[in-house]
């Protein structure tokens, strides 16, 4: 009997390394590898099909990689500890049809094993405003509210790595701020967060640092500026610029 | 500088703990007058038993009721199927921290644990050997004869325990442990089982050679607990011989005992003492350290760590909730239509049973299918198989009562033995746990659905086999049990290769 610690890595927050994945003929993920540090935000940014969304459906332990190496806070992905450790707010929202919001986030608390979870639900739902529609059905909701019930859940265990993609698809400037300022509280308290992400303002706004992807693996990865520099735009280039002349080249940077 | 501990001192130690153990329990015997009646009237009981067989000794009928040797043999399948899963042994502090990571410790440990369960039962003989002394006020080694059987017992049941669990511990897979074991014992207690369920004439004890291990092993042992007899000592010697094989060959075999409750709390020693050096972060890191890595964790599961079966089942029951009037609507008309048959054309009553059958065969009502759906049953942490059986409890349960409730009118107006409607919970699990396997390894739809119904029509057919084959005999009313053991080993096997199927997407291809 071995007796060794749990988890053989030392690694927190999120590693990617060496992804590969491919459907059919088309290669979706070419050797992805990016880290995703405690308390750090990344923006995952790329062209429609540059692979973010196969990239944050592996991490979340949804589809299996053909090769590469994920570790979430120290545990190999898929495995029960660090399926505990994360949470993944998927593109489309994942409700149940038969279950009304209240109970949605109940059922989150029953996975987690949580206690003390229902003013950390009333905090969520209030700062979401989906107070008044708490025992309503997903069915009777919009589109919108229906993506906020979906992030309440994903914000509600407290999870040691949050995977949010394309989180700000279909939200009221109110609650995209809420979202934000969310995302920064639990940054600040060592949450490791990646950000999948079309609005690169967004990206600007709130993350650390972005990763750049384009087919299927990372071109770029560093702060704003950095990624100026990187991609020979002027200082005051906004981060559109940035972004054509990076994914247009195509070329690890 | 540490030393290893020798054997001497290991058993020094242990009689320690368990001198200490038994004190305390004796001085919560003082303080719980239930308790202590309760064992009183136990040691008593059994007391009473044996002044009468000591008074008709000689003059017993020879040979053990079936039944109890079913019974010993389904505590064996239970044993050795909890045992593939988890350590037998429940783990103290001691354990954990001194003996299992010393190189003679893990054998003391299962030598005492051993030998401890054996000498709990040992002391009740005893003391009920004791008492029918004294009521039958006559001395006699007979008395003590149950005390002896009841030891052999023990240590045969545990051993049979832990020799599952340290085979898995050497790499062989659970299943195939428990396969192995379940393949010898279930034949051998077989005969046992159906002599008890039809009341018929006790089977030879050479009907197959593992009927004739059972029989030469259990048969004395249990003969001697119920009913002591001189000429029981020989064979009772002989079983002794054996049982004491079983428990060498666990002691020899015990230096690779692991336990996932002693690497846990390892795990949790070694990270606390990281940060208890009056490091800033001590305190926060070790409310952490408690909240995930618990010490002292038990080798069993409680029903308190089966968080994701119950919120699965949570789930599924507020979905119930809303959606039962629809869901159940089919159902209701059939059981109508059953009732109406019943009555009207009792010749065609079953039709009915055979359409809930039919519409079953799809596998609509498989809970896994629907939540396959979402993702949930994939990113909630957990273990495969529990998830796929806590998605799959509550549709086998509703499947299990509209089967019931369809059947009664047929097995009234057909006059067949109610004891056929057991059989219900076991084509449930078959079917359900079909169609989630399906689910799993067919991606479309229409693919699945005709997979489904094959393979849950398979199991139809071995079923009725199992059943029908029963029907005819002098034991009808074992027909129904015939097919719940049947539809529960299928479904079993079908969760058990589904659970392998819940990974990631992309497992499949």
């Amino acid at each position: 009997m071995s007796g060794e610690p749990l988890g053989a890595s030392n690694e927190r927050g999120l590693v990617v390394d060496g992804l590969e994945r491919v459907f059919d003929d088309k290669r979706a993920l070419d050797g992805l590898s990016f880290q995703v540090t405690d308390g750090e935000i990344v923006a995952l940014l790329g062209p429609n099909g540059a692979g973010k969304t196969t990239a944050m459906r592996c991490i979340a332990g949804v589809l299996l990689p053909d090769a590469g190496r994920i570790t979430i806070a120290g545990a190999p992905a898929g495995t029960v500890p660090a399926q505990a450790a994360i949470s993944f707010l998927p593109e489309h929202p994942d409700l149940y049809p038969g279950l009304n919001i209240d109970e949605h986030l109940r059922f989150v608390a029953l996975s987690h094993a949580l206690s003390g979870w229902r003013p950390r639900a009333e905090a969520l739902l209030e700062r979401f405003d989906l107070s008044e529609v708490r025992d309503q059905l997903p069915g009777s909701l919009s589109q919108g509210m229906r993506r906020k019930a979906a992030l309440s859940m994903a914000l509600l265990h407290g999870a040691q790595v949050l995977l949010l993609d394309e989180p700000f698809n279909g939200l009221d400037p109110q609650a995209a701020a809420e979202l934000r300022a969310v995302v920064g509280d639990l940054a600040g308290q060592g949450v490791a967060v990646l950000v999948s992400t079309h609005g690169l303002d967004t990206a600007d706004r709130i993350a650390t640092r972005s990763v750049v992807m384009a087919a299927g693996r990372v071109v770029a990865d560093g702060t704003t500026a950095q990624l100026r520099r990187l991609a020979g735009v002027p200082d005051d280039a906004d981060l559109e610029a940035v972004f054509l002349a990076l994914t247009r080249s195509d070329s690890s940077v | 500088m540490t030393t290893t501990p020798g054997v001497g001192s290991i058993v020094r130690a242990l009689s320690y703990v368990a001198v200490r153990d038994l004190t305390m329990r004796v001085r919560r015997l003082a303080t719980h007058p239930v308790r202590l009646a309760l064992l009183v009237a136990v040691i008593g009981s059994l007391g009473a038993l044996q002044v009468g067989a000591i008074a008709t000794r000689g003059q017993n009928p020879v040979g053990t009721p079936a039944g109890a040797v079913a019974g010993i043999a389904l505590l064996l399948c239970i044993s050795v199927f909890s045992a593939v899963r988890r350590s037998p042994i429940r783990l103290r502090p001691g354990d954990v921290a001194w003996l299992v990571p010393s190189s003679r410790g893990p054998r003391s440990l299962l030598a005492w644990h051993l030998g401890a369960g054996a000498c709990r039962l040992a002391v009740f003989g005893i003391a009920a050997g004791v008492v029918a002394i004294l009521r039958a006020g006559e001395v006699t080694l007979l008395a003590f004869q149950p005390a002896v059987a009841l030891t052999l017992l023990a240590l045969f049941l545990r051993g049979t325990a832990f020799l599952a669990h340290l085979s898995t511990t050497r790499g062989v897979p659970r299943t195939v442990a428990a396969g192995v074991a379940i393949a010898v014992i279930a034949p051998a207690a077989l005969p046992f089982v159906v002599a008890s369920l039809t009341g018929g004439p006790q089977p030879p004890l050479a009907v197959t050679r593992a009927a004739a291990v059972a029989g030469v092993v259990l048969d004395p042992l249990l003969a001697a607990i119920r009913a002591p007899d001189p000429t029981l000592w020989g064979p009772l010697m002989l079983a002794g011989g054996l049982v004491a094989g079983l428990a060498v060959l666990v002691v020899g075999l015990g230096h690779g005992y692991q336990d996932e409750a002693a690497r846990r709390s390892w795990e949790r020693a070694s990270v606390a003492a990281a940060y208890q050096d009056g490091s800033p972060l001590a305190g926060p890191i070790q409310e952490l350290v408690a909240a995930r890595l618990p010490a002292n964790v038990s080798s069993f599961t409680r029903l308190s760590n089966l968080t994701v079966e119950r919120a699965l089942l949570w789930r599924a029951l507020a979905n119930l909730r809303r959606s039962w009037r629809w869901d159940l609507r089919p159902t209701a008309v059939l059981i109508a239509a059953s009732v109406t048959l019943a009555v009207l054309a009792p010749t065609i009553v079953v039709a009915p049973l055979g359409g809930l059958l039919l519409l079953a065969l799809p596998g609509f009502r498989s809970g896994v299918v629907g939540e396959l759906e979402h993702l949930a049953i994939r990113t909630i942490p957990g273990r495969p198989g529990a998830k796929i059986r806590a998605a799959d409890a509550l549709p086998v349960v509703l499947f299990t009562v509209e089967l019931i409730a369809v059947a009664v009118p047929v097995v009234l107006v057909m006059g067949l033995p109610a004891s056929l409607l057991v059989a219900a919970p076991g084509i449930a699990v078959a079917n359900i746990a079909s169609a989630s396997l399906v689910a799993l390894v067919v991606p479309t739809l229409g693919r699945r659905l005709a997979y489904s119904a094959a393979l849950s029509g398979s199991a139809y057919l071995v079923m009725t086999a199992a059943g029908g084959a029963l029907l005819g005999t002098p034991a009808p009313h074992v027909a129904g049990l015939a097919v719940l053991l049947v539809g529960t080993l299928w479904g079993g096997a079908a969760w058990s290769l589904a659970g392998r199927r819940l990974g990631p997407i992309g497992a499949l291809s």
